[in-house]
């Protein structure tokens, strides 16, 4: 960061070929509260076997619905809940292998924005003080020199700096999210998750929100860990994708290889119910979504499958290639895209 | 006749020497098994219109307006009158279906509680609460009628809601923001469940919504509104194959489409004008890239440019606009 | 990291330009019940200048005048506007000297019980775990004791008087606040912003005392209020059973006390004390209420 201008400077790009990210195998498994007293806990198996890489400077979309695990990936990302095996390597390193130095560096490396903009932004501190705090937190700075950094930072995604010393509740919801947006900027993070982060906001904020989510990686090389549940936005966002369901990972590519072409029905299906074109079918094709406390056998999806056949529901199939970098976890994917 | 015929409905809040409208001269109209989308964003009006309509607006609103509902003027209704209505000819799905539904009861007796309610005297059981529930194919009826609402997922409370709603049969359904909680899949679902109603029951279905992409699929009419005021209404096709108000246009193209294989997003510049801060010109005019002088200072007036299209702008005229069409990504 | 003494202080001064904005806001529109304003700014005056604004001293004992009726009655004097007790000791001034005394034990009970239950409540609802539980228990375990019990307890082991009077409301006081504070903070927790601020590298303890604390003062806030009113009720009854203050010190309850000898021909002697304690309370219920309204709804305000 260049203390002069107090603007932050463009990340300096790491060994060509190195994921900045690498989840290797990542599970997460959550006991639940007893239900009877002679019966163990029931548990939840939120993340089953995820594996990603991410290229510095990428976007990297993950699509699900509720209870996909999406969240659950993020917040591991984000060191906020330990996996209950597999490792999160962020630049070569294993961050759950971490001493408390390296610990505290971490949290300069990754922010967050997430979904709630009426949430985020705690009530009582001025805007000001809520971009500054993530540095003075990190004893980089002194809360003045962190409020002049803030009204770079408020400049830099648009907002007016003498609104510095105002409070979040009078700001609307995009004004709200543009502030998150600088709080997570304030420490030069090589990586901002980003969780559902335009969901809550109208239509034409949305787009402005996105816009300046492309500006910021532009100028500042920032790798995104885009999380979303509309296909459309990530599509726009993301350089590769991945479409969980139920905990699993069961299609990933790059964006136009998954939405071009997706290979994995449930991936078809939630293409086509976010495309205007798709008439609406009548009901009785669905079904109901399965509980993750009790998941469906064998493939987790033939529940919901118009392709299902008894081998899906005896034997869960493995994520394999299918085309340069395009994977999906179906046993049928030829036959169907055929 | 049309089933639903909205002249100049307006409403205010605040004090009189000041009011701010949050509907302002809507004029629209519903016929018979139509589905008509009204999409807006933040401060649009939709939904205070949907109150309204309903007449379920707190004491403190002031409504004026023309309303002719199955004939009858709905404004003019007592309460006595307005009760029957509600519930049998005109019905209403509130925004959350999370909260929606009463978390001490189960769903069977609340299913009864509005069986009788609709079917005054028809002493409605059990065996009627599944029945409901199976129109709109709830998986095991019979179990779920036993069950309490946390034990639902969304989708599954909104169906139960819509089935509450339609149990009566209603000549209209409206529906504020049916999708918006759910899973892209079990939008799906609902969208199908509202196409059944109007096949089965001429049930005539208004959907609000900001969802761009439910109303282009599910709506035979559109009605765009911003800033308390419809800007735009029209077939679906037209509104969205030629949308003539650059509110319009900036809104479709706010929307991720591919063009030549690559995704492109517009964004509307600024933001939504607060109701209590408009100026006497169209509310668009500071946003609009088109604007001239005369935007700023005159309400435009409403124009019809295609077959029952109609635009409230002075430069809309018919002519397809800078925007293009795409397919949606 | 260094700052100037001069920053410092525009800092320190923003900071409570802040604070005194909150109560200015209120002021505002919607303003406050008026009598129950009045009632209690009388309180505060009279609790503040004590006997200095009346002609007598509460102990003056003056045998000419015993028994005197209010002044409007027909052998009152105008000297002693509600009259005198057994001893001649002036109705009113007693009644002022008395507010000193309630307002005194009311308000430590409600500032000390209150900091004392927060804190508690803080930490059994921030830091859980098995602290968080054992202070959770013991806040249970308090509020299930009966008021008067403990301070039958308490008073036996400590004596009565005016400060033992005042640890045994902290002590029976605290608990509720504790609870309270428990509540909110868990909630207060889960939201989007505590998150945050653990990504943004923010020590536990500064998250709870910057984020989370106060954002339950609203609800602190609203009890204490509340409690006052309670509080001086319970000190009422406290004297009023001889527990409390003692003689030569004066409380409402121990002007109750007295009075029930005299109360068939000295109406005077109980009225007064009686109307004092019950629209005491009246109005810090009424401001109580009036608070959560307006605070209430615009959470997190």
């Amino acid at each position: 960061m260049s203390a002069a201008t107090g603007k932050p400077t463009i990340r300096r790009v790491p060994p060509a070929g190195q994921p900045l990210i690498e989840a290797r195998d990542l599970y997460k498994r959550y006991r639940l509260s007893r239900q009877h007293f002679f019966k163990a806990a029931p548990t939840v198996l939120a993340v089953d076997g995820v594996s990603f890489k991410v290229a510095p400077g990428s976007t990297f979309g993950l699509v699900g619905e509720s209870g996909s695990g999406k969240t659950t990936v993020a917040k591991m990302l984000l060191k906020l809940e330990p996996p209950s095996a597999g490792t999160l390597l962020v630049d070569g390193m294993d961050i759950f292998a971490q001493d408390r130095a390296a610990e505290r560096a971490y949290r300069s490396k990754v922010q967050a924005v997430l979904q709630d903009p009426y949430g985020a932004l705690s009530p009582r501190l001025t805007v000001g003080r809520i971009i500054a705090e993530p540095l003075v937190a990190q004893g980089r700075m002194s809360w003045k020199q962190g409020e002049s950094r803030a009204a770079a930072l408020m400049d830099m995604v648009g907002l007016r700096s003498d609104g510095l010393h105002k409070y979040p509740h009078e700001f609307s919801g995009g004004q709200r999210q543009r502030i998150a947006i600088a709080r997570a900027l304030s420490v030069d993070p090589h990586i901002i998750v980003l969780d559902e982060s335009v969901s809550a906001l109208d239509v034409s904020v949305r787009a402005q929100i996105l816009k300046l989510l492309e500006e910021v990686q532009r100028k500042l090389g920032v790798t995104y860990l885009f999380i979303g549940h509309d296909l459309a936005i990530v599509r726009y966002m993301s350089t590769d994708v991945g479409v969980m369901y139920l905990g699993q990972l069961v299609e990933i590519g790059t964006a136009a290889q998954v939405f071009n072409r997706p290979l994995h029905p449930y991936t078809r299906q939630l293409v086509a119910a976010g495309s205007a074109d798709t008439p609406i079918r009548p009901l009785g094709a669905g079904g109901e979504l399965p509980s993750p406390i009790n998941p469906p056998s064998g493939c987790r999806f033939h529940t919901r499958c118009p392709h299902a056949t008894a081998l899906c529901a005896q034997q869960a199939p493995a994520l394999r290639e299918i085309d340069s970098g395009h994977q999906a976890r179906c046993h049928h994917i030829e036959q169907i895209a055929a | 006749m049309s089933l639903l015929s909205v002249r100049a409905l307006s409403v205010e809040f605040g004090p009189r020497g000041k009011p701010v409208a949050a509907v302002a001269g809507a004029s629209f109209h519903v016929e018979r098994g139509e589905i008509v989308g009204v999409v807006g964003e933040s401060g649009s009006g939709k939904s205070t219109m949907c109150s309204a309509l309903m007449r379920s607006l707190p004491d403190s609103a002031r409504v004026s307006g023309d309303v002719v509902f199955d004939g009858q003027p709905l404004m003019q209704l007592s309460a006595a009158q307005m009760q029957a209505i509600r519930g049998r000819d005109l019905a209403m799905i509130l925004q959350n279906p999370m909260t929606s539904l009463d978390p001490l009861f189960t769903i069977g007796d609340q299913a009864i509680e509005v069986l009788r309610l609709r079917h005054p005297g028809s002493h409605a059981g059990e065996k009627q609460a599944v029945e409901l529930l199976r129109k709109v194919r709830i998986t095991a009826p019979e179990m779920r009628v036993r069950q309490y609402p946390h034990q639902m997922s969304g989708g599954m409370k909104q169906r139960i809601l819509t089935a509450f709603a339609t149990a009566a049969s209603p000549k209209l359904l409206i529906a504020d923001e049916p999708t918006t909680a759910l899973d892209a899949t079990v939008q799906e679902e609902i969208l199908s469940l509202f196409c059944e109603i109007r096949d089965s029951a001429q049930t005539a279905i208004i959907i609000v919504t900001h969802d761009l992409g439910v109303v282009r699929r599910i709506s035979d009419r559109t009605i765009v509104m911003y800033a308390g005021r419809i800007v735009e209404s029209g077939p679906t096709r037209s509104v969205f194959g030629n949308p003539q108000h650059p509110y319009t246009q900036g809104l479709i193209g706010s929307m991720p489409r591919v063009v030549d294989g690559r995704v492109e997003l517009n964004s509307i510049p600024g933001q939504v004008p607060r109701l209590d801060q408009l100026g006497s010109g169209c509310a668009f005019a500071e946003r609009c890239q088109h604007a001239t002088d005369r935007c700023s200072r005159a309400m435009p007036l409403q124009r019809t440019i295609g077959v029952q299209h109609d635009v409230v702008c002075w430069h809309g005229d018919g002519t397809p606009g800078v925007w293009r069409e795409g397919a949606a990504a | 990291m260094s700052e100037s003494p001069d920053a410092r202080a525009t800092g320190l001064l923003r900071r409570l330009r802040a604070i005194a904005r909150w109560p200015l806001r209120l002021a505002r529109k919607d303003g406050p019940p008026a009598l129950a304003t009045l009632v209690c700014a009388a309180l505060f005056i009279a609790a503040l200048c004590g006997t200095a604004i009346t002609p007598f001293s509460e102990t003056h004992i003056d045998f000419e005048s015993v028994m005197l009726p209010p002044a409007w009655e027909a052998e009152g004097a105008i000297l002693h506007p509600l009259g005198t007790d057994q001893l001649g000791r002036d109705v009113l001034s007693r009644l002022v000297a008395g507010a000193q005394v309630s307002l005194l034990v009311a308000g430590a009970a409600v500032i000390f019980g209150g900091v004392l239950g927060t804190f508690v409540g803080l930490i059994a609802g921030y830091f859980g775990g098995v602290t968080g539980a054992l202070l959770n228990r013991l806040t249970e375990a308090f509020l299930a004791l009966p008021f008067i019990l403990m301070a039958l307890a308490l008073v036996s082991a400590l004596g009565p008087g005016l400060w033992n009077i005042i640890i045994v409301m902290i002590l029976t006081n605290w608990a509720r606040y504790a609870r309270l504070v428990r509540s909110e903070v868990i909630s207060i927790k889960e939201r989007d912003f505590v998150m945050l601020a653990r990504i943004a590298g923010v020590s536990r303890v500064t998250i709870a005392l910057r984020h989370v604390l106060p954002n339950a003062f609203n609800s602190v806030a609203i009890l204490a209020v509340l409690d006052v009113g309670r509080a001086m009720m319970l000190e009422s009854a406290l004297s009023f059973l001889g527990l409390g203050v003692q003689p030569p010190s004066v409380s409402w309850g121990v002007m109750l006390a007295d009075a029930k000898s005299f109360m068939g021909f000295a109406w005077w002697l109980a009225l007064f004390p009686g109307l004092v304690i019950f629209l005491s309370v009246l109005s810090f219920s009424a401001l109580g209420d009036w608070l959560q309204s307006r605070l209430d709804p615009r959470s997190g305000l």
